[in-house]
C-alpha cells in the first residue's frame, strides 16, 4: 500500500473522519477537499485513499451509499457514522495532545 | 480485535461471498469513477487524453492492483478465487465434452467412481495451470494460484517494456514457464499480446497478459518515476 508522504502515521485516518463530519462525500471529492482545506498541503495519493476509505467502512466508522452526483452520475458516498463520530473524537484528542507535545519541544530555546 | 470490528466486517465478508459480482462490479465502478476524474484533471493541466490516462493510472499505481489490494481486505480471495476456478474448469470441461461425457459415461457404466479421478485430473491441472499476473511497484510478477512458483522482474531491473506478439509453440516449443533461443523466457499461456521486458542484467522476461498496453505503460511509468528519485 502506498503511503502519503506527509503525512504523520495514523493521521489520514483523522483527516477522512474529520472530513466526512462535514458531510458525505465521494472518494474524489474527498481527496480535492482535504487538498483544498489544506491549502495544497495535504495531498493524499489515490492508492492510499480507497484502501483507508475501506477499512473506516469495515471499522464501522464510516459507511457507504451509492448516490447519483450533481453530474449525474453514480458514486459511492461515504458518511460518517455515530461510532465513527466517537472515533473521530477519540482521534482528535489524541492528536491535540500530540502536537501540544511536538510544539512544546520544537519551542525548546537553544543555549 | 474489537467485537464491533466483527459486527460491521461480517456483513460487508458476507456481500462479497453472496453478492461477490455486484461487489466486484461496485468496485470497479467506484475506482473508475476517481479514475475519469483523475484523467479530466490532467486534461484541463494540458496533458493529452492519452497521456491524462497513463498519469492517472500511474498514481494510483495501477488500477488492478488497487483492485487486489481492495479485495484483499475483504480476505475472502480465497473463496471467491476458488469459485472463480471452479467456473473456469467447468467452462474449460464444457468446451471439451467428448472428453468429459467419456468419462462420466465409462463412471456411470462400469459403477467404478474411482474412474472420476480421471476427471478430477484435468480439473487439477487446469485450476493450478491458472496464474496471477501483476505490475505495481515491485515491477512485474507472475505466481500461480498456490503462490509457488513464483516469477517475474523486479522493477529496479526493468530497462524497458514492450508489447509484442508470441506465439507458444513456434517460438517456446509449448506453454508454461518457458525460454526460447533467443535469450527470452517467462510466463507462456497463450498466443496474442505479451509483456516483453528487457532487463537490467541482460535477457526479456515475456508474460502472456490481458490488456498488455496498459501493463507495458503503467510498468514503464513506474519504471521511469523509480529511476528519477
Amino acid at each position: 500500500m502506498s503511503k502519503p508522504t506527509d503525512l504523520v502515521q495514523g493521521t489520514l485516518d483523522l483527516l477522512l473522519l474529520k472530513i466526512l463530519a462535514l458531510g458525505p462525500l465521494h472518494g474524489w471529492a474527498i481527496s480535492l477537499r482535504l487538498k483544498s482545506v489544506s491549502g495544497d498541503v495535504l495531498q493524499v495519493s489515490e492508492g492510499s485513499l480507497y484502501p483507508a476509505l475501506h477499512k473506516l467502512e469495515q471499522e464501522g466508522w464510516i459507511t457507504a451509499e451509492w448516490k447519483q452526483t450533481e453530474n449525474n452520475r453514480r458514486a459511492k458516498f461515504y458518511s460518517l457514522t455515530r461510532l465513527g463520530r466517537k472515533q473521530l473524537e477519540s482521534e482528535a484528542a489524541n492528536w491535540r495532545r500530540l502536537s501540544y507535545a511536538i510544539s512544546q519541544v520544537v519551542r525548546l530555546s537553544e543555549a | 480485535m474489537r467485537i464491533e470490528h466483527w459486527w460491521f466486517t461480517a456483513p460487508l465478508r458476507l456481500r462479497s461471498i453472496l453478492r461477490g459480482r455486484r461487489v466486484e462490479q461496485e468496485l470497479d465502478e467506484e475506482l473508475q469513477f476517481h479514475l475519469d476524474y483523475k484523467i479530466e484533471e490532467g486534461i484541463a493541466k494540458g496533458l493529452s487524453p492519452e497521456e491524462a490516462r497513463y498519469a492517472a493510472l500511474r498514481a494510483m499505481d495501477g488500477l488492478d492492483q488497487r483492485k487486489e489490494e481492495l479485495r484483499d481486505m475483504r480476505k475472502i480471495h480465497w473463496l471467491t478465487d476458488f469459485v472463480d476456478d471452479v467456473r473456469y474448469a467447468i467452462r474449460s470441461l464444457r468446451r471439451t465434452p467428448g472428453a468429459t461425457a467419456l468419462v462420466v459415461v465409462a463412471v456411470v457404466l462400469t459403477g467404478q467412481p474411482a474412474l472420476l479421478g480421471f476427471l478430477l485430473i484435468p480439473v487439477l491441472l487446469i485450476v493450478l495451470g491458472r496464474w496471477r499476473v501483476t505490475v505495481d511497484r515491485n515491477g512485474l510478477w507472475a505466481r500461480s494460484l498456490l503462490g509457488a512458483p513464483r516469477t517475474g522482474v523486479a522493477l529496479g531491473e526493468v530497462v524497458r517494456a514492450d508489447v509484442v506478439p508470441l506465439h507458444p509453440l513456434r517460438e517456446f516449443g509449448g506453454w508454461g514457464i518457458r525460454s526460447d533461443l533467443k535469450g527470452r523466457y517467462g510466463l507462456v499461456l497463450r498466443a496474442g499480446d505479451a509483456i516483453a521486458v528487457q532487463r537490467a542484467g541482460g535477457g526479456v522476461f515475456v508474460a502472456t497478459v490481458d490488456g498488455a498496453d496498459d501493463a507495458v505503460a503503467l510498468l514503464n511509468g513506474l519504471a521511469d518515476r523509480a529511476r528519477a528519485s
